[in-house]
């Protein structure tokens, strides 16, 4: 009987570990490590974050659907990871610490035959001076709990508005290399629809403050929206919307620090500036989870096994190279770590060869580009494919893994809410194909258009909130949750 | 020097690419032959996609001198954004009022590959804006609402390079048409005797329905091959329709089958 260990339990763990227990049945064993008892649909974070959804709504327990999979789940946090075993014992073993209540604080070594890492990233406030919730400066929306409290802090500021008060809300990315631009553009503009509703939009100026180089790059160096009739870039959309909506922006900014009610930038030029607020929500920049690595004699062989950033080195192409020779090859395919075959990291947790947006530094050497995003439908997809992959393996179809995910080589659906309402929401509703855009294949932008548009309205919508259910459905295991697709 | 394109030639359209290789001798080339079009038509700048290549390059004139700018972008703006009331040589004929930011700071490419930032305002920042959204795909009328952008069009007399209707939306217009009433037939029928006949023919309706759907996208396809530009003329676009509509239709042969 073989032993599958999956680190996470996020989007892309849920996927593989669900899917290979799925494939593999009674004969093997899928066990998941992950800190939280919760599963948690992410993209709908946004609506607890103005109050039109509940932390309920977006969350389930992940134990009995696990249960009820034959899935072992160990709710605790992943320390280390041991790929060559330890002295007496050949067989490879993660070292986890019970977050569980009943076993908080308990250390257990667990044995894989495969390992899946999905650990999904830290949220680095600590990168910026007194970024983030627990600082009490600025909010975030990253996990279900942050957006109750930020929803909370913006039902405050309704309330002080419906008074007469003058609100300003500040919304983007909080260092200058961070990703998820996507989730503070919805929330910005789900705020603003909020604040319509409750009649007090006169009241409220709203900004943006991100590290893009360009509005609308959104960390994948822009995508194609229609607009007008035709295609244009998204830089053109988004400050036509900007525009109308009165929301004002700043972009190629790295924001330095952040006190009570101010925040201070650098820019691509090097000048610096500061913004009040009276309510700001920031992406705080992503690291690994921490995680060591030690190999059979008890040494540190973290740098071996992850990248400087924490993320786990996989087939990539990690040389440093500048922005004109990247190539889709440098991408990985397989996930598979080069050092130890049997370990694979999937999602955030794999470390990108560089961005996917063009790299900038602001003349001071401060580097301001978005971290390439590894989130929602591709990282659902390459969980799946490494899980398949690792089945066949072993089931013994195949001596190596056959399946390949390159982000260079698939497309992507993504659907970003700019206001929630059955009859007056919206939303983008955009695919890009590849992902990673590939140069030489497409010469240009790097991407096909033919399968590269989007287009902002209500239908779209409509589609963001069947999809919420859509894959509640899916990863709770439901009746034909296999046919969703990720 | 080279043609100026001007609308609607849909080349105007194409969202440009990066520069990528520096070392590359058709980009001297390229910049030559903007500079001696800018030149001969007296512009103060140009975009490359005027001349019909979709690449990230725009040449400036400044004290004299036309400065080629790579890859330029705008990363920061001030001032309150104002109405200008503009036209372009691309766009003959049209003047158009849009908000613009009196001023902007770029940051760009020298032909070297070095990073570059300038500022600019009044006029020459106007300018850059529009040059600058060019290369992204943008002309100046993506700055018009839908119902100035039909305006737009009927006074300038221009054909619309993506019409705004399509008869493939037709069709789907009137299947949509047909779905609601097939579905508000099919509610009635669970109470009452006088539509009962959806329900016995629902296996006629769904061939019916499918037939419709399979129909609209034989023509979408068939009409979309003339307009690449737009997003609506996609091929993923056209699969994505006939799946949506598949749904209900699937769903009211379902429930027919059941009842």
């Amino acid at each position: 009987m073989a032993r599958i260990v999956v680190l996470g339990a996020g989007v892309s763990g849920h996927t593989a570990a669900t899917f290979a227990k799925h494939w593999l049945g009674d004969k093997h064993e899928v066990v998941v490590v992950s800190p939280n008892s919760k599963w948690n649909w992410i993209p709908s974070n946004i609506w607890v974050g103005v109050g039109q959804m509940t932390p309920e709504d977006v969350t389930f327990e992940l134990a009995p659907v696990y249960a009820k999979a034959g899935i072992d789940f160990k709710q605790a946090k992943a320390v280390s990871i041991h790929p060559e075993g330890k002295e007496g014992s050949d067989k490879p073993f993660v070292t986890i610490e019970y977050t569980d209540p009943n076993k908080q604080g308990q250390t257990e070594e667990v044995e894989y035959d495969y390992l899946i890492n999905a650990t999904g990233p830290k949220l680095n406030f600590a990168a910026t001076p007194g970024l983030g919730p627990d600082e009490g400066n600025s909010l975030s929306v990253c996990t279900y709990l942050h957006a109750a409290e930020a929803n909370t802090h913006l039902q405050n500021a309704i309330e002080k508005m419906k008074k007469g008060e003058r609100q300003k809300f500040l919304i983007g990315t909080g260092h200058g290399m961070c990703t998820c631009q996507g989730a503070a553009f919805e929330y910005i503009f789900n705020i603003e629809h909020e604040l319509n509703k409750a009649g007090v939009r006169d009241k409220a100026d709203i900004k943006w403050i991100s590290n893009e180089q360009f509005l609308g790059d959104f960390g994948v160096a822009g995508v194609h929206l229609k607009w007008g009739g035709h295609i244009v870039s998204s830089k053109v959309m988004m400050e036509s919307l900007f525009t109308e909506k009165g929301v004002d922006w700043i972009t190629g900014a790295h924001v330095k620090e952040v006190q009570k009610g101010k925040l201070h930038y650098e820019l691509l030029d090097g000048t610096e500036g500061e913004e009040e607020f009276d309510f700001a929500m920031l992406i705080p920049p992503f690291s690994g989870v921490g995680l060591k690595a030690y190999d059979k004699a008890g040494n540190d062989i973290t740098d071996k096994v992850f990248a400087p950033n924490g993320f786990m080195k996989v087939d990539a192409d990690y040389t440093q190279k500048p922005f004109e020779e990247w190539k889709a090859s440098d991408w990985p395919k397989i996930y598979q770590n080069p050092d130890y075959n049997n370990m694979y990291a999937v999602g955030i947790a794999f470390a990108p060869p560089h961005p996917i947006s063009k790299p900038a530094k602001s003349v001071n050497g401060t580097p301001i580009t978005p971290a390439p995003p590894r989130t929602g439908m591709p990282s659902a997809i390459i969980g799946k494919t490494v899980a398949k992959n690792i089945v066949e393996m072993i089931e013994g179809q195949s001596d190596k893994p056959r399946h390949t995910a390159s982000m260079a080589e698939m497309g992507a659906a993504c659907v970003a809410s700019t206001g929630k309402g059955l009859l007056d929401g919206s939303a983008v509703a955009l695919t890009v194909y590849p992902v990673v855009p590939d140069y030489d294949k497409y010469p240009g932008t790097g991407r096909d258009p033919e399968y590269t548009f989007g287009e902002i309205g209500l239908a779209a919508h409509w589609i963001k909130h069947i999809l919420h259910h859509m894959f509640m459905w899916k990863a709770q295991l439901k009746p034909g949750w296999t046919l969703i697709p990720e | 020097m080279a043609e100026i394109l001007t609308y609607p030639d849909t080349t105007l359209l194409q969202i440009s690419g990066y520069v990528r290789h520096f070392d590359d001798p058709g980009l001297k080339e390229l910049v030559d032959r903007m500079i001696a079009t800018a030149k001969e038509h007296n512009l103060k700048a140009l975009s490359a996609i005027q001349i019909g290549v979709a690449r990230r390059v725009i040449v400036f004139e400044k004290d004299g001198e036309y400065i080629p700018l790579v890859n330029p972008t705008i990363f920061a703006h001030s001032g309150e954004p104002f109405i200008s009331s503009e036209s372009d040589e691309s766009l003959p004929g049209a003047t158009i009022d849009v908000k613009r930011f009196p001023k902007i700071k770029i940051m760009y490419q020298d032909m070297e590959g070095n990073d570059r930032f300038m500022e600019l305002d009044g006029e020459d920042a106007v300018l850059m804006q529009r040059k600058i959204d060019m290369i992204f795909g943008g002309m100046l009328f993506d700055k018009l609402n839908k119902k100035e952008l039909k305006k737009f069009f009927k006074e300038y007399g221009f054909v619309d390079a993506c019409p705004t209707y399509f008869v493939k939306d037709r069709i789907l217009a009137a299947l949509r048409f047909f779905l609601v009433l097939h579905a508000v037939a099919l509610v009635i029928a669970l109470f009452s005797d006088l539509t009962r006949f959806v329900i016995e023919h629902g296996g006629a309706l769904f061939a019916l329905e499918t037939a419709w759907l399979l129909f609209y996208a034989a023509y979408a396809r068939y009409e979309t091959k003339k307009y690449k530009n737009c997003t609506s003329c996609q091929n993923a676009n056209i699969i994505g329709t006939v799946g949506l509509y598949f749904v209900p239709i699937a769903l009211f042969w379902l429930v027919s089958s059941f009842l």
